[in-house]
């Protein structure tokens, strides 16, 4: 498979400020990749630097083959990008502003274009001043649409939006990604928006990648465990690195394994509580994922190797 | 086709600010012509009002439109729509310049025509005055659209831009002066304030387009900053450095059927006239350093009617095997001798032609002389009875009176002037004699590094064969906009001659009378070399 990003150790310095520390990253062409974390984290630093909207302190990354720092018309061509805090031109029309886009892209489809728009609800002839926040961002996005990019770059695009508008774009964008086989590289920390979306998941915080990997094998691995024990036995010194956020009380022991597998997870529990009576594991959804993965980065220093 | 594409986005984002533009610029055309042509100098204050809402409106615009221009898609920040958009940075830079090239420029340069046209000037007056509105507002643009490049924001423009003044003005008085001293040991300079001209224009000019289209390609502000700065203090302080008005040297050329410049040559006259402390514009503290040595030239071989002014004098002294002392002085930018010039009356009586002309004036014209040399102060106390070498290559401007129109003498005559029109306004009896009030309209160049010399009027009856040269005063009659170049080219003179001479010129011999204008032809300019080999310098004065 292709890959349409690619970062190489890429860094990013603001004064003693690493907003981007030594990310590597590969996203294979096609699907969407979802690039979480919480404010502050380094999501929107990356995609600029991404974008060679900012250079990088050192390291690389490649967008459709170019480098960044090298990004052409040509390949700019194939990408679109939408992000919260583009300015957008807002004395334009969004009539005006799908004119003025669309000389720029040979493969601008002027039907879909009314299409987007229409499905949108974008008034065509009312300066964008005037339109609220989420009918900008629609604006921005059909602007980044029809063209049939091949890279979708958005960065925190359903920020501050209502949960209607959300859903539209969230819609819009599922069908087209579905119809075209583009990818879509997003950014957010809300993870509950993303995650109809992404194929792809990495969680970044403190300007470091923590994790990279397909959601379901995430959601695969990831399991909440409830382990109802005999006595109040305390806990052992050592328990498995895999296993966060482990709580004791009350003959129950609750944990989050981040390497869930049935047989194996079992055979741990048994070994180190001999006197358990009953184990239930409870599927997570990525948000909780993203919760345990947060809490456990705040608390304690676990290595990228182990989650 | 980007640049198309670019361009009717700016009009159409513009739009409002362009149509304001152009009828301002219209507006000012108007009264300026208006003025022109029928005002009276009486009815200056309220002109004058008019004219300096619109001059201030018009440069206020000029930075509004191009501040908005450069702005509209930023090059610094990140968060630009156009960043993204396969746009080029080096088209984008491109569409911005050529759409203010065509409208903050362009504009301009074709209402200043058409009005100068719409005056009367030929081609010849025609030219210099677009040229001249296309370097200015180039000039002007090129600065703002800099500041603009870097900074987002009108207020984050005009701090910039007070950074710049401030810095440019640091520059100007403290780093420019000790780096000449140090680089030009010895030699004797004049400062970056006798030195504006139109190659500190042009270098600005340059030199802010190319730091705007730095900033649109690599949209890196802090080297932009840094790249500025550097260049900045280097030009500056060439400027302060450099003793040449660099334009001198491709003019170098003189109607040859006119004046052979082989057949001239010049002495000192006298040998030393005049040595004074040198005037220096740097502060208390440098106006000793040196002595400034001033004389005039006697030339030979001149034909008949010619006459010459030095428009730049290059010397080398040197007292026994001490150092050479390397004086370079341009006097462009200091017209010194016009009046000398003007005051040779048989030069002027040459022109009138069909003579002899009996003058009934006694002309003295002595100008201001040109520097032959600047002596160090300690070099001129240890030489100052002892015999040096004394050499010198001296630019000359050669020029030529014409009689250039002839005129009644009564209210409502009028002449063209050269471009322009003189009217008589009125002649009338005063106390002791008379005086005749004119009203000149003209063209000039103010960016010519040769000044203008002015014409004469001459007062003549033909029955006698005598000339009377007026005392004339002379002011403005209209008032120049100051920062547009348009209005600092046309200019209206109010001028009055004033005619007293009891007992000889009376109402029969002005009945007999019409007046004459004289006005100076240039030739070109060629060099010439001097030496002398026991130069003595004179007594300090």
């Amino acid at each position: 498979m292709d890959t349409a990003i690619e970062t190489d150790r890429l860094t990013r310095h603001f004064g003693k400020v690493e907003a981007v520390n030594d990310l590597t990253l590969s996203v294979p062409d096609g699907g969407v990749f979802a690039l979480i974390g919480p404010n502050g984290a380094g999501k929107t630093t990356t995609i600029k630097l991404l974008m060679n909207l900012l250079q990088p302190t050192s390291g690389r990354s490649v967008l459709l083959g170019t480098p960044s720092r090298r990004l052409d018309p040509a390949t700019l061509r194939r990408v679109g990008y939408v992000s919260e805090n583009q300015e957008l031109p807002l004395w334009m029309t969004v009539r005006q502003l799908a004119a003025f886009c669309q000389p720029l892209y040979p493969t601008w489809d002027r039907a879909l274009a009314d299409e987007l728009r229409r499905g949108f609800d974008l008034p065509p002839d009312r300066p964008l001043r005037v339109l609220s926040r989420g009918m900008r961002m629609k604006a921005a996005l059909l602007c980044s649409l029809a063209y049939r990019p091949r890279v979708l770059v958005l960065d925190e695009p359903f920020a501050g939006l209502d949960p209607l508008i959300r859903e539209d774009l969230v819609e819009g964008m599922l069908r087209l990604t579905e119809q075209e086989h583009w990818t879509v590289f997003i950014s957010s920390n809300d993870v509950d928006e993303v995650e109809p979306l992404a194929d792809q998941v990495g969680f970044i915080n403190n300007g470091r990648l923590r994790l990279a990997e397909p959601v379901s094998a995430l959601l695969g691995r990831f399991r909440q465990i409830e382990v109802t024990l005999d006595s109040d036995d305390p806990l052992p010194a050592s328990l498995p690195p895999a296993w966060l956020l482990p709580e004791a009380g009350s003959r129950l022991l609750r944990f989050v394994d981040s390497a869930w597998n049935e047989p194996e997870t079992d055979r741990q529990i048994r070994r180190l509580f001999p006197t358990s009576r009953q184990v239930s594991s409870t599927p997570m959804s990525l948000k909780a994922i993203f919760v345990a993965l947060a809490r456990t980065w705040r608390s304690t220093a676990v290595s990228k190797e182990v989650l | 086709m980007l640049i198309l594409l670019l361009a009717r986005k700016y009009a159409r984002y513009l739009r409002w600010e362009l149509l304001l533009w152009t009828l301002l610029l219209s507006l000012q055309a108007v009264l300026i012509g208006r003025e022109m042509q029928h005002s009276s100098y009486d009815e200056l204050s309220s002109g004058m009002m008019v004219q300096s809402v619109l001059s201030i409106s018009v440069i206020v615009m000029m930075g509004v439109i191009t501040v908005q221009l450069v702005q509209s898609d930023p090059v610094v920040g990140s968060t630009a729509f156009w960043m993204t958009r396969p746009i080029s940075r080096a088209g984008l830079f491109a569409a911005k310049l050529v759409f203010a090239l065509l409208t903050v420029v362009g504009l301009p340069m074709v209402i200043s025509g058409a009005l100068v046209a719409a005056l009367g000037a030929g081609g010849g007056a025609l030219v210099p005055v677009v040229l001249t509105v296309f370097a200015w507002q180039l000039g002007v643009m090129a600065i703002v659209f800099f500041v603009a490049s870097v900074s987002s924001g009108f207020a984050r423009f005009l701090l910039a831009g007070a950074v710049l003044v401030a810095g440019f003005s640091g520059v100007v008085t403290y780093v420019g002066p000790p780096l000449r001293d140090l680089a030009l040991r010895g030699w004797n300079s004049v400062t970056l304030v006798d030195t504006q001209s139109w190659v500190l224009l042009v270098l600005t000019t340059a030199l802010c387009l190319v730091l705007a289209l730095y900033q649109h390609v690599r949209m890196n502000l802090r080297r932009t900053t840094g790249l500025t700065v550097v260049a900045s203090l280097l030009v500056l302080t060439a400027f302060s450095v450099w003793p040449w008005d660099l334009l001198g040297r491709p003019g170098m050329s003189v109607d040859r059927g006119a004046l052979d410049p082989a057949s001239v040559t010049l002495s000192l006259d006298p040998p030393a006239a005049n040595i004074q402390p040198r005037r220096t514009f740097n502060g208390e503290g440098r106006q000793r350093s040196a002595l400034r040595l001033f004389g005039g030239f006697t030339y030979a071989g001149l034909p008949e009617g010619v006459f010459l002014e030095p428009a730049r004098v290059e010397s080398r002294l040197r007292f026994g095997a001490g150092p050479e002392i390397v004086t370079r002085g341009e006097s462009r930018m200091r017209p010194w001798n016009e009046r000398e010039a003007l005051g040779s009356q048989d030069l002027m009586l040459h022109a009138l032609g069909d003579g002899p002309w009996t003058s009934l004036s006694a002309l003295q014209g002595h100008g201001l002389e040109p520097v032959l040399a600047e002596v160090p102060e300690a070099a001129y106390s240890q030489h100052a009875r002892e015999a040096g070498a004394y050499s010198a290559v001296v630019a000359l401007d050669a020029y030529r009176y014409a009689r250039w129109a002839e005129v009644p003498l009564r209210a409502g005559a009028s002449c063209r002037l050269n471009p322009g029109r003189a009217v008589v306004r009125a002649v009338s009896r005063v106390l002791d004699g008379y005086q005749v009030v004119l009203r000149e309209a003209t063209v000039v160049n103010a960016t010519s590094a040769r000044s203008r010399m002015e014409g004469q009027y001459v007062l003549r009856n033909r029955a006698r064969r005598q000339v009377f040269f007026p005392f004339a005063i002379t002011v403005p009659a209209a008032w120049n906009p100051m920062f547009f170049p348009l209005g600092n080219q046309l200019r209206v003179l109010h001028t009055v001659l004033y005619v007293r001479l009891p007992g000889i010129i009376d109402d029969s011999w002005l009945a007999g009378a019409d007046l004459v204008r004289i006005e100076p032809v240039y030739l070109g300019q060629f060099t010439a070399p001097l030496r002398v080999d026991d130069f003595v310098l004179p007594p300090a004065s």
